[in-house]
């Protein structure tokens, strides 16, 4: 089974959007697929799914079945939660329940080919322990071409260069709509470019639309081709301003 | 502060706790009489499923009460007070308030009594399986409280 998680620690740029859309597209083309929603103090993916209505967790001695919808199985906090309450479970509880989540034995998962993981739009703990615990495939990292996202992307590709988790893909998710105009203050271009920085084996851009289906099965079809790659921290520029300083202090008269 | 003070407050507070245990027991008798007849009515797969089922909540806080910590089960449609014993599946610890919220929850008929509590972090469960512990013993509160809103639509 490959893991694979929607990653990135700024909020609302479309993680639980692109993880339920890569799943089912995945789905489509004929593999078994599983979705493990890990935002615990936030679960959205039953909303995407239609399957919010009730409090639907259930358990067998074993462990805790994930829900079939649609030809995928899932697993969500929100089949435990109340509806609307604020989860204010600490941080060291929560991490370790996201790490019994990923723990093998605690969901009974049926034979699955994937596994796409939702994470919370954190670098703390539970993202932490999702990367540490997973034994993740790859990665997909999800940006708008904004600045403001643009700086929380380069955070998430250190946190991922860190951690030695390696990434299939950086997208550049809603920059335009279905006409081409853009809605953020950078380009996907712009988006782009980190791809190319950190030489990732696969950039995309996504438009903000409402049919969204032909988009992911192009993700997914390039995905399952694409070979993951652990990230290079990358170089800082050589300081020359130091070396000229260096040389400077070599030249200094001596003191007598 | 005076001895005097403080001989009164720690009396006030032995008063409160007294009150607050004797609320937990009352409810606890109550929930009892009515579930035990709901456990005759539980059909073979709901029995089944208590089966094995032995979880503990046990009650923390508690300053001044010769005892510092109940320890009660759900098993089935029963939720009754044990000795302390060690042979459980489930251990949860929360502060006597909150497992009187869930208890009043439960005997108003609120599927999400426990789950309301353990989210606003006040139920810590523990083990290693502690999530899916939770989960059973979410569920076995669940069926409590649903039978008891049938119960009551029925008898209204």
């Amino acid at each position: 089974m490959k893991t694979i998680l929607s990653c990135s620690i700024k909020g609302g740029v479309g993680k639980t959007t692109v993880a339920v859309g890569l799943a089912q597209a995945i789905h489509r083309r004929g593999y078994r697929v599983g979705i493990l929603d890990l935002d615990y103090r936030a679960p959205c993916v039953p909303i995407l799914l239609n399957v919010e209505e009730a409090s639907i967790g259930r358990t067998e001695h074993d462990g805790i079945v994930p829900l079939p919808v649609d030809g995928l199985w899932v697993f969500s906090m929100a089949f435990i939660w109340p509806p609307s309450k604020c989860v204010q479970v600490e941080d060291s509880e929560a991490t370790k329940d996201v790490a019994q989540l990923l723990s093998p034995g605690i969901i009974v998962w049926p034979d699955l080919d994937f596994l796409v993981c939702d994470t919370p739009p954190t670098s703390s703990g539970i993202v932490s322990v999702a990367l540490e615990t997973s034994a993740a495939s790859g990665a997909i990292i999800i940006s708008h071409p904004s600045r403001v996202s643009r700086a929380d992307t380069l955070r998430t590709l250190d946190l991922f260069s860190e951690k030695q988790v390696p990434v299939y893909a950086l997208l550049s998710n809603q920059g335009c709509d279905e006409e081409g105009r853009a809605r953020y203050d950078l380009s996907d271009t712009d988006i782009e470019a980190l791809a190319v920085k950190y030489k990732l084996p696969l950039f995309m851009s996504i438009p903000h639309t409402r049919d969204l289906a032909p988009h992911f099965d192009r993700l997914a079809a390039a995905l399952l081709q694409t070979t993951p790659v652990t990230l290079d921290p990358p170089k800082e520029p050589e300081g020359a301003g130091w070396e000229r300083l260096i040389q400077l202090a070599k030249n200094l008269p001596r003191p007598r | 502060m005076g001895t005097t003070d403080s001989a009164s407050q720690e009396s006030a507070e032995t008063e409160v706790e007294a009150g607050k245990i004797e609320e937990l027991t009352s409810l606890l008798r109550a929930l009892s009489t009515v579930l035990d007849a709901f456990n005759g009515l539980a059909s073979a797969v709901e029995q089944q499923a208590a089966e094995g089922r032995r979880c503990i909540l046990a009650v923390t806080g508690l300053k001044h009460h010769p005892r510092q910590a109940f320890f009660f089960e759900v098993k089935g449609y029963k939720i009754q007070i044990v000795d302390p014993f060690t042979n459980y599946t489930t251990y949860i610890e929360a502060p006597i308030d909150s497992v009187i919220r869930v208890l009043k929850g439960i005997w108003d008929g609120r599927e999400d009594a426990f789950s309301a509590e353990w989210s606003r972090g006040q139920a810590q469960i523990r083990g290693t399986r502690s999530l899916h512990d939770g989960m059973q013993f979410n569920e076995g509160f669940k069926r409590v409280a649903r039978g008891i809103k049938q119960y009551r639509a029925l008898t209204a």
